[in-house]
């Protein structure tokens, strides 16, 4: 849920100080000074004037606790569910003295240097400093989406892990110097830094910034040398401070035997983009009440769930327009199939009509025109047997026709043929083979074929070749 | 129990109302479609094909529905005795009378029709209205039936041919089914096979 609190721009932050707060633009920039204000009504109205002012209406803020009523604890820990989490982060603030009731924070680092693996930060405030923010946010119409510790927003900012690093922080009027081991913050000392402002160095308060620096790098490795014994560390990277000053430099390195690296140039840039980078973690160190942020998970929720409902109706609500679209096409040529129905019932309705009406005449077509061609056939084939060769002498023809169709016709001829000069049989074969070379005439083997003497007649003189008479019948089937 | 209300509002506007809008609304949508989609298809499938036909012109139709039109008396409905034996004498009397334009004088003619019993005078009763034959010649449940009438034709075989090429000239359809010669010393036959076609019911 943390995550789905990204937010698309990046939200104002509200930095609280010792004395007074300051109102950061999204990059870092500083938009507003807030004067201290006794806390209650007073502070929170005043302030509340004052942000309402600065900050377009419906904005989102953060709160960076930067003032020393801020109190952060990190201890080597093994893995710790979230009920265990809550569990140690009661423990830890029940070890204070002050029966103040506190605003409190926590969260579970992975930590390769840490015993344990792991790196458990608690963080905590007077609550009243969290109410009287709340309430001034709320009076200038803006909304709190996300508070952190100083020392949270700095670490988490580092780009690159080293298991032990020394920090130097550096804004106008107020130094840190942060001891981390790992993840976890070992120790932050914070100086003042009267009249000196790191963006605006010249040579008198470059000078006055390295004593000031020196003295206190010289009191706190003192101080770790003495606590931490087996902490090892070469170099001081500086933020806040673009170019070092020289003697600084060589203070540090000759004294000290420190190397002076510049981390980033702009503090408040760098703590913003530490803030973003935690506001965006699942588990991030979360100082807004727990009741704020389940407000705020419950409008999220709320918003995801009532676009997702709006965006699932919309696009079911589309489905059904486009289903009622095409029920409606579909209904139209549903119509004009019908009625196309309808024309083709009349049409085929009016041929079957027209049909029945011409049926008699067709017959009577069909007839005629069998009757015409039979009567063709009948007298093709008719010539066809009657014109016999000279010597034969036809006895009997009989022609039907064949039942069905196609057209065709049956014959049976018998007759005789007389022998002429040449061979006995001759002309009955020129008129076989005449009949054959009729087109389509498929004759049967010719039967009862017999061959006899003729018998001459008294007074004749008959030749040797003329004394044979040849009967025959014959019969074919032709179209 | 916290926003208990609230969240049920929720579950109902992201899971009731779709649910609604499915159930009541795209569901009977699709079954309404996949309805009207069914009742088109069967809309074409039930007349796929358009017959092609050429429509009666005024002056076929007037022919066509003329009961007394020539071309209803060359295929005649005959519906009982007393019709078949008016076409009998019908297509003797025509078949005479053409030949014997042509010069042909049939000597005898033998028939295949059926015995025909009738108990009124022949041929008084002959003269029956041609108009009066029934049913139309469009039924379509009338069934084409034929008789065979043989004719005995005189003179040369020249005269069969004659005889032939003369028979599509009489009203009646005669369609030349087959023909019958002989020839011998003392016999000499001819004859002309012809079959007409009547519709009965």
């Amino acid at each position: 849920m943390t995550a789905a609190l990204r937010l698309a721009s990046p939200p104002f932050t509200l930095v609280l100080q010792d004395q007074g707060a300051q109102l950061w633009e999204g990059e870092g920039r500083l938009l507003a000074e807030l004067p201290e204000v006794a806390p209650g009504p007073e502070r929170r109205r005043q302030w509340g004037e004052l942000l309402a002012r600065a900050l377009p209406g419906k904005a989102k803020v953060q709160i960076l606790f930067a003032h020393s009523r801020l109190e952060v604890d990190c201890q080597d820990v093994p893995y710790l569910s979230p009920r265990e989490r809550r569990d140690v982060a009661q423990r830890v603030v029940g070890l204070s003295d002050s029966a103040e009731p506190k605003n409190v924070g926590f969260a579970l680092d992975v930590d390769p240097f840490a015993e344990g693996g792991h790196q458990f930060w608690v963080a905590r405030h007077p609550e009243w400093e969290m109410h009287d923010c709340v309430a001034a946010l709320e009076f200038a119409g803006t909304s709190l989406v996300f508070a952190t510790a100083w020392q949270r927003a700095f670490q988490v900012a580092i780009p690159e892990e080293h298991p032990t690093g020394l920090y130097l922080a550096l804004e106008a009027g107020l130094g840190r110097l942060l001891l981390f081991h790992g993840r976890g913050l070992q120790l932050m000392r914070a100086f003042q830094l009267p009249g000196i402002d790191p963006g605006n160095l010249d040579e008198a308060t470059g000078e006055l910034l390295t004593e000031m620096v020196a003295e206190e790098c010289t009191r706190t490795l003192q101080f770790v040398k003495q606590k931490y014994r087996n902490l090892r560390f070469e170099d001081l990277q500086i933020v806040g401070l673009g170019d070092p000053p020289v003697h600084l430099v060589e203070r540090l390195g000759r004294g000290l035997r420190l190397a002076v690296k510049v981390l980033a140039p702009d503090l408040s840039a760098f703590l913003v983009r530490g803030m973003a980078i935690e506001r965006d973690r699942r588990d991030g160190l979360n100082l807004v009440p727990i009741e704020i942020q389940d407000a705020l998970k419950l409008r999220l929720l709320r918003v995801t769930v009532w676009t997702a409902a709006a965006a699932i109706g919309v696009l079911l609500g589309g489905a059904w327009w486009l289903l009622r679209a095409d029920g409606a096409r579909l209904e139209q040529d549903l119509a004009q199939a019908q009625v196309a129905k309808l024309q083709r019932q009349r049409l085929v309705a009016e041929a079957e009509q027209a049909g029945r009406q011409r049926l008699g005449a067709i017959r009577l077509q069909r007839a005629q025109e069998r009757q015409k061609t039979s009567t063709e056939q009948l007298a093709r084939l008719g010539a066809l047997l009657f014109d016999v060769p000279q010597g034969i002498s036809l006895e009997t023809v009989d022609v039907s026709q064949v039942p069905g169709d196609p057209l065709r016709f049956r014959f049976q001829v018998a007759g005789s043929a007389v022998s002429g000069r040449a061979f006995s049989v001759g002309p009955l074969a020129d008129y076989v083979a005449r009949l054959g070379r009729h087109p389509g005439m498929r004759l049967q083997p010719l039967r009862e074929v017999s061959v006899s003497d003729r018998t001459p007649l008294r007074g004749q003189a008959l030749g040797a070749t003329e004394m044979a008479i040849t009967r025959f019948q014959l019969q074919g089937v032709t179209p | 129990m916290k926003h208990v209300r609230e969240r049920f509002l929720m579950a109902a506007g992201l899971l009731g109302l779709p649910a609604l809008i499915v159930v009541f609304g795209i569901l009977p949508q699709i079954e309404r479609s996949r309805k009207l989609r069914a009742q088109i298809q069967t809309a074409h499938d039930e007349f796929k094909v358009l017959p092609q036909f050429t429509p009666l012109s005024h002056a076929e139709k007037e022919q066509l529905e003329d009961p007394a039109a020539p071309w209803r008396f060359r295929l005649p409905v005959i519906v009982g005795d007393r019709a078949r034996l008016d076409h009998y004498h019908r297509v003797i009397g025509e078949l005479q009378d053409t030949l014997r334009a042509r010069g042909i004088a049939a000597r005898g003619m033998r028939s295949s029709w059926d015995p025909i019993k009738a108990s009124f005078s022949v041929p008084g009763g002959m003269g029956a209205d041609p108009k009066a034959l029934l049913p139309a010649q469009d039924a379509p449940e009338l069934k084409v039936k034929g008789w065979v009438l043989e004719v005995d034709v005189p003179g040369a075989t020249s005269q069969l041919f004659h005889g032939l090429g003369t028979v599509h000239r009489v009203g009646p359809i005669l369609e030349p089914v087959g023909l019958r010669w002989e020839a011998g010393p003392e016999i000499r036959e001819q004859k002309l096979l012809l079959r007409n076609l009547v519709l009965v019911p």
